[in-house]
């Protein structure tokens, strides 16, 4: 009994840690646009959109991918809170390895900058921030899966989660505002999800867990069960309130 | 009862009407039909009462107007984002920076590299 529950351990971490080493899921092209939804006494209000999108960079001696996210607020609400954000990342388009993370904000006049320079023969990350002095740079030591946000989503999609049995952990570093943050993420099944764009889909609910975040299980991420595994709905539940981020279009996927 | 009718409805039209003026979209709904059952109850209360309507009847107007406009709202405000050229524009500047950088991460590792080699021959 002792051999066969330690088999069956072996079996579950070989699994989940068996990440991909080359990129299968993301295209090179890809456009995914998002709704994000507040909830409002139960009600969804619209509030902004959200566009991840990837491109080919060239810099005359490499290629890397450009993953850009950026969030902007419906017009009818610019008058009232306006929040216009990029947030990139620039990958090795084979092994989605990230060599350069850039964050511009600003919401409702609150501007903030970061930027990561990874160094992977060093080990080391330096970050830098400017809010409204100067900027100020840090060197922060780099542990093995310590990703920036957005390098991290993309991570997630090109996990092997078909190979991992259901309940399983997986343990990631979120490097965000030079702050090393431990997310949990947890595979909690299949679920048949409705989209605008996609129709009906078998989706990866995967559960993310996180002190900063509210509640156990209650920030999903729903990753379609196929190649591409396109993030079609994002349910999150954060201390100021709670709300969705729903998939509208798709184009240029991988597979 | 009269009273805590005509003070609910009275709230529930002064949230409808801010609701109503800001982006909310159809929640705005949701206090109108307040005002207006809560109107509705304080008329008939009035009416049985034998006491003044006007308050009620004002209340119950504004909670259907409220339905109306918050209701429609859908129609003749879509969810759009505006075509924002600075924005657009700071996005193209940063992938630029970004290339720059990009160089400069290349040619810093060409000389760990190098450094490295020289080490290796020694």
């Amino acid at each position: 009994m002792k051999k066969i529950c330690t088999l069956l351990f072996l079996i579950a971490v070989s699994t989940i840690k068996a990440q991909k080493t080359s990129n299968t899921s993301i295209g090179e092209n890809e456009k995914l646009v998002y709704t994000v939804s507040y909830n409002m006494s139960g009600l969804l209000t619209n509030l902004a959109q959200v566009t991840m999108q990837t491109t080919r960079v060239n810099t005359g001696k490499s290629n890397y991918l450009r993953l850009k996210c950026n969030a902007a607020t419906y017009s009818k609400w610019d008058s009232f809170f306006k929040i216009r954000d990029v947030y990139e990342a620039y990958v090795n388009p084979s092994s989605l390895k990230p060599y350069l993370y850039k964050r511009d904000i600003n919401e409702g006049g609150y501007i903030k900058k970061e930027k990561y320079v990874y160094s992977h023969k060093k080990k080391t990350i330096k970050a830098t921030m400017q809010k409204k002095k100067e900027p100020n740079t840090k060197t922060i030591k780099m542990s093995a899966n310590t990703f920036d946000v957005v390098s991290t989503l993309y991570h997630i999609r090109n996990m092997d989660i078909d190979k991992a049995p259901v309940g399983t952990n997986q343990k990631v570093t979120i490097l965000f505002d030079r702050k090393p943050q431990i997310v949990y993420l947890k595979l909690l099944g299949k679920e048949t999800i409705n989209t605008k764009t996609m129709g009906s889909k078998e989706c990866y609910k995967i559960a993310i867990n996180n002190d900063a975040l509210k509640g156990t299980n209650k920030n999903i991420i729903y990753l379609t069960a196929d190649l591409n595994k396109v993030p079609v709905l994002i349910k999150f539940s954060i201390p100021a309130g709670t709300g969705q981020l729903s998939l509208t279009q798709a184009s240029g996927l991988k597979n | 009862m009269r009273i805590v009718l005509i003070s609910i409805a009275a709230i529930a039209a002064v949230l409808g009407i801010i609701m109503a003026i800001l982006p909310f979209g159809t929640i705005g709904i949701l206090p109108g039909v307040i005002a207006l059952i809560t109107g509705l109850g304080a008329y008939f209360l009035s009416k049985k009462q034998q006491k003044p309507q006007k308050l009620s009847v004002l209340f119950l107007v504004i909670g259907v107007l409220v339905m109306i406009s918050s209701g429609s709202k859908s129609l003749w405000v879509k969810d759009e984002i505006a075509e924002d050229k600075e924005f657009q524009q700071k996005e193209e500047n940063s992938k630029e920076e970004a290339i720059k950088e990009l160089k400069e991460i290349e040619n810093e590792l060409e000389e760990i590299e190098g450094d490295l080699e020289e080490i290796e021959a020694e």
